[in-house]
């Protein structure tokens, strides 16, 4: 063969070779890219990468890695280190949320208008900061085979007949703030003056038989009978009752006090266009349907939602998770490491 | 002559020269990751307000909230005497396991070794549900009780500070133990064969022969486990069910909940502090005790 046929020939057949990859590469745009995500852990996580993380691997090559810790330990992780986050996104709850836009740890979602729209009507509490992934509440539970007659009001948690058998969550964990904020609002109190629910939270005291911080540990007492009343997440209500445990799931006379479970990204992320997909693919994939179904939350999206699973969503009423109560997460923000202390005081 | 001189001055130049490229690795990690987060710790304790991002100034602030406040007080000498009983009890039991280790032949004491390392290998969260499950009304303690007639309803052990005090016990038994056995593996049997001749009694050898030589090993099991059970918080937390609170724990919520870096740097640095000084007086009156020992041996 002559040289030159020959170097042809080669460059042929090296073109040839390289076509695929380069049309492999176009499609799969964010090839040996991964984005670095918190967790909630557990079939929150689960769920996150069946509708999202999969799909989009799928589709563009995108690596996606959770790193389950609660929402407040990623903050501060972020909030440490913010010359270089170890997260491209960051799953943060609504207690969050104002310490991460105060440091500018996080910055506002720049998605498409029509995707935003997709959100239901005054879904957002930050304005554009964070895309809402669910919304929960804390709701009141009871072993229904041994609580009788059924507790109907967190005040109801002091019935002489609970004696060291009430469980609840500590204000570590978002869910023993609202309930605190609950107890204050309901005898006259506010996010100013939470004393009026420190003096609930002493007559119930006689009755609690722990304070946890622990969302699965507390889940753990109420399975075990080593506490048969308190408040707890809706969501995780939801799931027990789906497992056939008798518990029940009330909306207390206090009202409904929720948090919304936002995903945000974080400032100075070296992959934006991935985030950017990796948002898209949660409002339009199949993310909220699945959340609705595992858990019984409410969408925070307009998605029509297949009938079984609308037919067994957690009961907010008509008007869905606008009757949530309103809370000031700025003054929550401000005012936790104090009410930590007191709630520390108050339980020892 | 003088060359002499020279070659034993070089030699003992070239040895210092190795001492400290031996040293240097070590200290640049001990500078690299406990120094300059310690100084940071520190500095960040001295920041006025509720949050370090952001702060600026010189205050002492949080170090006059944690003097003035009886709470941190209390927890602070509440999480000192947890320190002290779980490090007194890990000794109780763990000096006889030690000893009799030590005095096994190597082929026995592998495997039995094996025993005492294997709960360290377990992730400690596994172990503290497992206690919770154990002690729960419905777990197998209660059973028991139940099962013998001792009680007629399932009580609560759960939550309780005995409940702390004995999981914090079973996780930090095994640094005493390894302590303790390190040691009396090296104290010459003869010597216990000596005081025999001597017509000292069991008791008397075990007490002024075998405890002063096995003291450097008690007092490292000692510290060790008095160290991790002063800074525990996992094991509060699930355990404890918040009727028992130790600094660790606290801490850890002011850091990570509520973002109070400058209390939470301020707390740990008074743990670090007053951590050290019982350390510290421990080891002192445990050299003591051991001089007095050999002097009176002399």
């Amino acid at each position: 063969m002559k040289r030159r046929s020959f170097l042809q020939s080669l460059a042929l057949a090296t073109s040839g070779l390289a076509l695929p990859n380069i049309a492999w590469g176009q499609e799969k745009r964010f090839e040996g890219i991964t984005l670095n995500i918190n967790g909630y852990g557990g079939d929150y996580d689960r769920i996150l990468v069946e509708t999202v993380a999969k799909p989009l691997e799928e589709q563009t090559g995108l690596t996606v890695m959770h790193t389950p810790s609660t929402a407040a330990a990623a903050t501060a992780r972020i909030l440490a280190s913010p010359a270089n986050p170890p997260f491209d996104l960051i799953m943060a709850d609504s207690p969050n949320m104002p310490d991460l836009i105060k440091a500018e740890a996080i910055t506002p979602t720049d998605l498409d208008a029509d995707l935003i729209a997709m959100l239901s009507p005054n879904i957002r509490e930050f304005g554009d900061h964070g895309i809402p992934m669910s919304a929960s509440s804390m709701v009141l539970t009871h072993n229904t085979k041994l609580v009788d007659p059924p507790v109907e009001s967190y005040a109801d948690l002091a019935r002489p007949d609970l004696e060291g058998r009430v469980a609840t969550l500590n204000l570590e964990n978002g869910g023993g703030v609202l309930f605190l904020l609950a107890l204050a609002k309901a005898n006259g109190g506010s996010e100013d003056n939470v004393g009026p629910g420190f003096e609930a939270l002493r007559r119930i005291k006689p009755n609690i038989t722990s304070t946890t911080a622990s969302t699965v540990n507390l889940l753990q007492l109420f399975e075990q009978e080593e506490a048969l009343a308190g408040p707890f997440w809706d969501g995780r209500v939801f799931s027990m009752q789906r497992a056939g445990k008798p518990m029940s799931l009330i909306v207390p006379v206090e009202g409904l006090y929720g948090l919304r479970s936002y995903i945000n990204p974080v400032k100075g992320t070296k992959h934006p266009e991935a985030v950017k997909a990796y948002l898209e693919q949660l409002l339009t994939g199949p993310f909220m349907t699945e959340m609705s179904r595992f858990f019984g939350y409410v969408p925070t999206t307009r998605v029509q939602l297949p009938p079984d699973v609308a037919a067994n969503m957690i009961p907010y009423g008509e008007n869905g998770l606008q009757n949530l109560q309103p809370v000031d997460w700025q003054k929550v923000a401000a005012y936790r490491s104090e009410w930590i202390a007191q709630f520390n005081r108050e339980m020892r | 002559m003088q060359n002499r001189s020279l070659v034993r001055f070089k030699a003992r130049d070239k040895r210092s020269t190795v001492w400290v490229w031996l040293i240097t690795p070590s200290v640049g990690l001990l500078l690299l990751f406990m120094i300059v987060p310690l100084a940071g710790v520190i500095r960040t304790s001295f920041y006025p307000g509720v949050r370090s991002f952001g702060a600026e100034g010189f205050s002492l602030e949080q170090y006059l909230e944690v003097a003035l406040d009886p709470f941190y007080q209390i927890v602070l000498v509440e999480t000192i005497v947890y320190g002290l009983v779980v490090s007194v009890g890990s000794l109780l039991v763990g000096f006889p396991v030690g000893y009799s280790l030590a005095r096994l032949p190597a082929n026995k004491r592998r495997s039995r070794l094996i025993l005492v390392i294997l709960p360290l290998t377990l992730s400690l969260v596994v172990i503290v549900f497992g206690w919770i499950v154990i002690l729960g009304r419905s777990g197998i303690v209660n059973q028991l009780l139940i099962g013998i007639g001792a009680v007629d309803s399932p009580v609560r052990l759960l939550y309780t500070k005995g409940a702390v005090l004995l999981v914090l016990l079973q996780q930090f038994l095994p640094f005493m133990i390894l302590s303790v056995m390190s040691v009396c593996s090296k104290i010459d049997p003869v010597l216990e064969h000596a005081s025999a001749n001597l017509r000292a009694n069991r008791f008397t050898t075990f007490r002024r022969v075998v405890i002063p030589l096995a003291m450097p090993g008690i007092m490292t099991g000692f510290t060790l486990v008095f160290i991790l059970t002063v800074s525990a918080f996992i094991t509060p937390r699930l355990v404890g069910g918040g009727s028992v609170q130790m600094l660790g724990s606290i801490i850890y919520e002011q850091v990570v909940t509520g973002l109070n870096w400058p209390l939470g740097a301020a707390l740990s640095v008074v743990m670090l502090a007053v951590t050290s000084l019982v350390v510290g007086v421990a080891n002192t009156l445990a050299a003591k005790t051991l001089t007095g020992h050999r002097s009176i041996a002399k």
